[in-house]
């Protein structure tokens, strides 16, 4: 470890959510119907190939929400400027070891290259001049000319060879990409699926996975060769690298989709299924409280809950040291929040199919047998109600991204100094203003966050026409 | 008339293919058919074997995933099944007019009766009046009574055989020459059945128009039919005139069919050849009888529904769904609770397991008031009575595998040992109702309707009840399945000395299986007894017409029709009529029907009944009461 570990509270958080989920879903999978579910959803090409996205994106996630503090250099003389910002390991005591203040991910070690590759200002994709002139020291004297950048080209002696250096790079890349999949192909042409159990049932698209997988080693491949010489995407105002900010803002994106529905989860599910399976004062109580939430407007309640919780942490959190767990405290708030207003649609759902299912014959027959409440709103309500539940939280999860997108736009968001989509878009209000426009912030936040939330809805649509009873059988 | 006339419809090798994900299901196989003008055709069969769809292929109707692959289909000398949607516009309404079976769906809610109907007429382009007037024309001769108030009305406002009228009305505005019917009347109520059917025979007869009627139902074969064609997997395996189809069917399946049918005559013989033999039957319907003292007994039963108020400070007004019932049973015995849909027969058993707690009465289950008890102290007296339900799809949880399904009694009555035991006593049960044991393993959804209806059966017997209340358990079923489940109950009774309490809108599984009958008549018994005096004497006008409203398999012409159709349609609970509930159905009501509702009164031994003026009475009796 070339560090001290330091997880936030949003890592553990992610991390207990993911391994917890894929706990479930394997469980799940030992039912026969389940797994006949699953294979069902995963024969639609789109499905598939957005599942395979929302993999990635949750890989990335999960790689970045492995936070520790770097261990600095022993031997090096701390420099003046830094001082301040070492701490020692108390564990060691002896103060030999230090480590740096903030914390860095497993994301930023792999990133390290571009992570600090800075430049001084705005400098357009793939480019190695910087984006406006500035003074720069000659040796005929100062001129206002378009400056080399630091870090991006500076392997080139001479400019002329840019274009070519371009090509010749992204051969490389696609070189490697095809090294590596052709052993990959020879695997998977010998490799045949596992034989169903019936030929009724459908097959996973396994063509359309291997074409995601071929397209993402093919991009993965080419931006490898590109990045480690230029600045892919460009940079942003304080010369920080594009593409860099644009996988850091995933963990922020699926952070946010993934924590609020954890909280409204079982918001929802617990007084959905109470209301519909208890009737009478319980129904009345929650129809109520839903009812008052989702007559205030959405947004204000929002964005009076992030003030007001700010203006809280301001004076009362002055001793959370690093910037980092500052900015994660605000993100578990406003999930907090996010998930408290949000539960109100599917808790309505899950009431109705829960009114329903209360009135099926397989429910009355566990009450002639005398089982009690609990076990039968466990056994045989919440299990019916899971592709319910399923639908709307993918349905959701897209939404809720946005939604980040939204807020952090009018600046009751996240943190301002967390990396995300929105604040991403947020700073490029002014450099569109700019002439020449900047344009790269914006489409790289909205590439990323479209990617992520067309796969959210695709794989959305697949599974709702998969488990939705009142679509099956239109096809 | 001459038989060698040209047929009005002529199918010939018609085919039907459905289209799967993997391999095409032929639906239909080589159908010929053949109906002359202004006969009726009767398509029997059990459901999945093609007789909906063929009648769809005839309208041009077929789902998308299904296409005609190989015959023809010859109306009035010209071939349908080459027609293209356009061309079939015109034959559509005009030419052949199809009523469906379920009338709550096959109207329009948001457009009213009258729109409807004149949407179907050929004559559009006449003026609104005489558009109306034809319109309400057509529902007088639907038998709808105020038709001019009711062709402004919409469908919520109409009964289900109001609406089934308009159905018939709206097929028959373009004045077709083939009406098509594909189980018109299987939504319905009995005494509705009886209405509708005589309605379709005498708007025949009027308009000597032709019929294909598919049905499920024998009875409703025998009246209506003058020609018989029984399918069976997208085939016709028998096609005959009715008269000779009734008197000697030919085809091995129709003869299985006939003796799956359940009547008086064939109690205590098994109905399906699968299971034992019939000397077997014979030796066991020979034990002693069943013992007289009660096992459960029912006083004074009453359950309120509280109907949403009118009112913000109005009271609600209480939906009487039970009022007073009282029935007692002893052990072995089968007692059959009969009534037409909404007469509160359901609630009566879910009120006697506690399920719906009565608001008056009592419920002793050895000498135990039920009723009176909580839940903590109902748990452990709750395996004694279980039940079987009608729906085989809803009354299993799709997620668990049969074993939990059939375990789940076991674990919350704490009975059956541990869990090795409980998994044998699954085997037995399993092996009992006729199941493999590796059905333990598998889900509802891999089991067919009748299997299902078996783990059920095997879930209520799992904690060993005295008592089986049976909610209508084969009223979703084919006649050859409902035939093995009855004698799979019988054979259960048999075995295990259970008492049934069976629940039915079927007269004839009554006939064939009940010991005692208790009539029900707007949540209350209007009579009680022997089921076989009961069903060849009833004493009460509503029995009689009850009966009477059953489709006999004498063949129309032959049968002597005693009685006409019950008038009027069942009154819903939430406005009962005063005094006895049946009076303004009742052809014998006086006076005091209007004002009183009748005590009940003894007329031989068991058998009671609660009319003013029932149709026999022990004379010596009859001037004691009044």
């Amino acid at each position: 470890m070339p560090g001290q570990l330091a997880l936030l509270i949003s890592d553990y958080l992610i991390w207990g959510m993911s391994l917890a989920s894929g706990g479930v879903l394997l469980a799940g999978l030992r039912n026969p119907l389940q797994r006949q579910r699953w294979r069902a959803i995963l024969s639609r090409s789109p499905a598939m190939a957005s599942a395979i996205l929302l993999l990635v994106y949750l890989a990335i996630a999960l790689v970045d929400s492995i936070h520790f503090r770097p261990m600095l250099p022993a031997t090096q003389s701390t420099p003046a400027g830094t001082a301040s910002a070492v701490i020692t390991d108390p564990g060691t005591g002896d103060g030999t070891d230090l480590y740096a203040a903030s914390e860095i991910s497993l994301l930023d070690l792999l990133l390290t290259n571009i992570r600090l590759a800075e430049e001084r200002s705005y400098s357009a994709p793939l480019a190695i001049y910087g984006y406006s002139k500035e003074r720069v020291e000659t040796a005929a004297g100062s001129t206002r000319s378009y400056p080399r950048l630091n870090y991006a080209g500076a392997h080139l002696a001479n400019p002329q060879d840019h274009f070519r250096d371009l090509l010749a790079k992204s051969g490389a890349g696609f070189g490697l990409a095809l090294f590596i999949m052709i052993p990959l192909w020879a695997i998977v042409a010998r490799w045949h699926p596992p034989h169903q159990a019936s030929s009724d049932d459908p097959k996973p698209a396994w063509r359309a996975a291997v074409f995601t997988l071929a397209g993402l080693v093919v991009i993965g491949c080419v931006v490898s060769q590109l990045v480690n010489h230029y600045h892919l995407l460009g940079t942003d105002k304080v010369g920080q690298d594009v593409l860099y900010l644009g996988l850091k803002s995933i963990r922020t994106g699926v952070l946010i989709g993934a924590l609020t529905l954890m909280i409204m989860l079982p918001l929802a599910i617990v007084l959905g299924i109470a209301a519909g399976y208890f009737g009478g004062r319980v129904d009345d109580a929650v129809q109520y409280l839903y009812t008052t939430l989702s007559s205030i407007p959405g947004v204000l309640l929002i964005a009076a809950a992030v003030l007001s919780v700010n203006l809280f942490l301001d004076q009362n959190l002055t001793e959370v040291t690093s910037l980092h767990q500052r900015a994660d405290l605000r993100l578990l708030l406003l999930t907090g929040i996010l998930g408290v207003t949000g539960w109100i649609g599917l808790c309505r759902l899950l009431r109705a199919e829960s009114l329903k299912l209360r009135e099926l014959d397989y429910v009355t027959a566990a009450r002639a047998f005398g089982v009690a409440d609990r076990t039968i709103l466990v056994r045989h309500l919440l299990p019916n109600l899971g592709h319910l539940v399923l639908i709307t939280l993918v349905i959701d999860f897209s939404g809720l991204v946005l939604a980040e997108a939204v807020l952090s736009y009018v600046g009751v968001g996240v943190d301002p100094s967390m990396i995300s989509w929105g604040n991403m878009i947020n700073s490029a209000r002014l450099e569109l203003a700019r002439e020449p426009v900047v344009w790269w912030s914006l489409a790289t936040a909205f590439v990323f966050m479209f990617t992520l939330v067309l796969c959210a809805n695709l794989f959305a649509d697949a599974v709702r026409d998969a488990l939705d009873p009142r679509l099956r059988g239109k096809q | 008339m001459n038989s060698m006339a040209k047929p009005l419809l002529n199918i010939q090798g018609l085919t039907i293919e459905f289209r799967m994900p993997r391999e095409s299901l032929i639906a239909v196989d080589q159908l010929d058919l053949r109906i002359d003008p202004g006969k009726t055709l009767v398509l029997l069969g059990e459901s999945g074997s093609g007789k909906s769809v063929s009648a769809l292929a005839v309208m041009g109707l077929l789902p998308a995933a299904g296409s005609i692959t190989a015959g023809c289909i010859l109306f009035d000398g010209e071939d349908l099944s080459h027609y293209s949607n356009a061309a079939m516009r015109s034959i559509r309404g005009n030419r052949i007019g199809m009523v469906f079976q379920e009338p709550m769906t096959s109207l329009n809610p948001v457009m009213t009766v009258g729109d409807q109907i004149t949407e179907a007429l050929p004559q559009r382009q006449l003026p609104r009046a005489a558009i109306r007037k034809r319109g309400v024309e057509l529902l007088t001769q639907m038998g709808i009574p105020e038709p001019g108030r009711r062709f402004d009305e919409f469908p919520h406002q109409l009964s289900g055989g109001m609406k089934q009228r308009v159905m018939i009305a709206i097929a028959l505005a373009g004045e077709p020459d083939l009406l098509i019917a594909d189980e018109p009347t299987t939504a319905l109520d009995v005494t509705t059945q009886a209405q509708i059917l005589e309605l379709l025979r005498q708007l025949q007869k009027d308009r000597n128009m032709a019929m294909l009627l598919v049905t499920h139902d024998f009875g409703i074969a025998a009246q209506m039919a003058d020609q018989v064609a029984v399918m069976r997997r997208g085939a016709i395996v028998e096609f005959a005139a009715a008269a000779d189809f009734f008197e000697s069917p030919q085809h091995p399946y129709s003869q299985k069919l006939f003796a799956a049918l359940p009547n008086l005559s064939k109690r205590g013989q098994a109905l399906s050849s699968s299971t034992e033999t019939a000397t077997q039957i014979a030796e066991l319907a020979a034990l002693p009888a069943p013992t007289t003292e009660p096992i459960l007994e029912v006083t004074g039963l009453q359950v309120l529904f509280k109907q949403r108020s009118s009112g913000l400070f109005r009271k609600p007004l209480p939906v009487y769904a039970v009022d007073g019932v009282s029935l007692s049973l002893t052990a072995g015995e089968t007692l059959a609770i009969v009534g037409e849909s909404g007469c509160g027969k359901t609630t009566v058993i879910k009120s006697m397991l506690q399920l719906l707690r009565a608001d008056n009465g009592s419920v002793l289950f050895d000498s135990v008031d039920l009723t009176k008890l909580s839940q903590r102290q109902l748990r452990p007296l709750r395996r004694h009575l279980q039940i079987v339900f009608q729906d085989p799809y809803s009354s299993l949880n799709p997620r668990m595998r049969v074993n939990d399904i059939i375990q789940e009694g076991m674990i919350a009555q704490k009975i059956g040992g541990n869990r090795r035991q409980r998994g044998d006593y699954v085997d037995r049960l399993l092996s009992d109702v006729g199941l493999e044991p590796a059905a333990r393993d598998r889900y509802p959804h891999e089991f067919s309707g009748g299997q299902r209806q078996r783990i059920g059966i095997a879930r209520a017997l799992a904690v060993e009840p005295k008592v089986l209340l049976l909610d209508e358990p084969t009223s979703a079923l084919d006649l050859s399945v409902q035939a093995q489940i009855l004698d799979l109950l019988g054979q259960l009774q048999r075995d295990r000395g259970l008492t049934y309490i069976f629940v039915t809108h079927d007269l004839s599984v009554v006939e064939y299986f009940a010991d005692r009958v208790a009539v029900m008549y707007l949540g209350r018994v209007v009579e009680e007894g022997p089921a076989v005096e009961l069903m060849t004497r009833p004493a009460h006008p509503y029995t009689q017409a009850l009966l009477s409203s059953v489709p006999t398999l004498v063949v129309g012409d032959e049968k002597a029709d005693p009685l006409p159709p019950l008038p009027g349609e069942p009154p819903s609970p939430t406005s009962r009529p005063s005094g006895c509930h049946f009076h303004p159905r009742c052809a014998s009501a006086q006076a005091n029907c209007r004002t009183d509702y009748p005590q009940p009164l003894e007329l031989s031994g068991q058998h009671r009944v609660s009319c003013h003026y029932p149709l026999w009475t022990d004379t010596s009796k009859i001037k004691a009461d009044r």
